[in-house]
């Protein structure tokens, strides 16, 4: 093992995918390092904007995963993605834009956005208040400045969960469930991810 | 390119960890990385705003008490602590804070956490000749038993030591008291360069 262990990666080159999931992550690492970029069928013009799902499942065989119960806070350089401020707490959904889709060359095609996120302690299966969450921050063209090649962002989301009975009015709480994080999933809100998509997922020591 | 784990501490029980620091760490590498999960009882402030600030110090041989120079941007829902999203900086500052919100419970009862994913990078650490950047990016979230009167927030901070020296501990405390809880994992990778 060494520091940093490329753990999995998909790459789409002809395929179309709604989403794009990976599952039986090992639990031997400390934390989860995935860096990727996005294209989408639906969105390669400047100007519109993709949303994606990010889901973290305790099981691989769960069909729901914590998505759908967290809260996130987002914040961007401008207005343009999250509304009129810079800063966006969302409760119970998980629908966001992760960037803008820029144009290139002025040609309708596939553009790329990068992001980088962090899962820390994702293997972290325990009793008393267990918690997982992530930092993630993206960056892509900002569509509305005329041009193409102008830098959107960067868009910064963070997460915290306390999911299975956390957050109770009596506070912190206990619970026997595990939390080990065993499967993360990215869904494409609409259109699907295509060709320009690379998402690598790394394993820290 | 390698990265290579340098330190790890973790808390295992939520008991009596006040600061977690590294020292003696390698000067073999070229950059730093800093992933980690901290989480603590929140101590200050209270109701919905509940929180405790953890307090980052590096140094050489000791802990800098003036040397380093932050700039910070701290953006919260409602502006609530007065950074309104714009930048501030304050040369001042010997160590920079790392705001962790509460996840409130739902009422001001109770035991309260607060917990922060975050990641930071210092440039060139191990270099003695220069002045050492360092990004932090971080913060937490609101309550999910509130869907109104919300609160959360996330600090980008870059901070430069103004000292020409390595960088040889780093420490992470509660600056409003309390503890460390369990889950807290903080991991420092050296990268080749």
């Amino acid at each position: 093992m060494a520091g940093v262990d490329l753990l999995d990666g998909v790459t789409l080159t002809r395929d179309a995918v709604s989403s794009i999931e990976f599952d039986n992550i090992s639990q031997s690492y400390n934390h989860l390092w995935i860096l990727g970029t996005w294209a989408n069928s639906s969105h390669f013009h400047w100007g519109s904007s993709m949303a994606v799902d990010f889901e973290i499942f305790a099981s691989d065989s769960a069909g729901t995963g914590w998505g759908t119960s967290g809260s996130w806070s987002m914040c961007a350089g401008g207005s343009v993605v999250i509304g009129s401020g810079r800063i966006l707490n969302m409760h119970n959904s998980y629908q966001h834009p992760v960037c803008m889709m820029p144009r290139m060359g002025g040609v309708t095609t596939i553009g790329n956005s990068g992001f980088e996120m962090i899962i820390p302690n994702y293997a972290k299966s325990d009793t008393g208040d267990p918690c997982k969450g992530f930092h993630m921050q993206s960056v892509g063209p900002h569509p509305s400045q005329g041009a193409n090649h102008h830098a959107y962002g960067p868009l910064h989301r963070l997460s915290v969960y306390k999911p299975q009975g956390q957050g109770s009015t009596s506070g912190g709480g206990s619970t026997s469930d595990s939390v080990a994080i065993t499967k993360i999933k990215f869904t494409a809100y609409s259109g699907s991810f295509m060709h320009g998509t690379s998402i690598m997922l790394y394993g820290m020591e | 390119m390698s990265w290579t784990k340098l330190a790890q501490g973790e808390v295992t029980s939520s008991s009596s960890t006040t600061a977690i620091e590294f020292t003696g760490f390698s000067q073999s590498y070229k950059h730093m990385k800093i992933v980690a999960l901290g989480a603590s009882e929140s101590v200050a402030g209270g109701g919905t705003m509940a929180f405790n600030e953890m307090k980052i110090t590096m140094g050489a041989g000791s802990y800098a008490t003036s040397g380093y120079n932050w700039s910070y941007r701290g953006i919260a829902i409602d502006n609530d602590w007065g950074w309104g999203g714009g930048d501030s900086s304050n040369p001042a500052y010997d160590s920079y804070f790392h705001i962790q919100y509460d996840e409130p419970s739902g009422n001001d009862s109770g035991a309260k956490r607060a917990y922060s994913p975050f990641e930071m990078f210092l440039f060139d650490y191990s270099n003695a000749n220069t002045r050492t950047p360092v990004y932090f990016a971080g913060g937490t979230v609101y309550s999910t038993g509130y869907t109104s009167s919300v609160y959360g927030g996330l600090i980008y901070c870059m901070g430069v030591n103004l000292s020409l020296n390595r960088i040889e501990k780093i420490k992470f405390e509660l600056n409003d008291g309390g503890y460390f809880s369990k889950h807290t994992k903080i991991s420092l990778y050296g990268l080749d360069g």
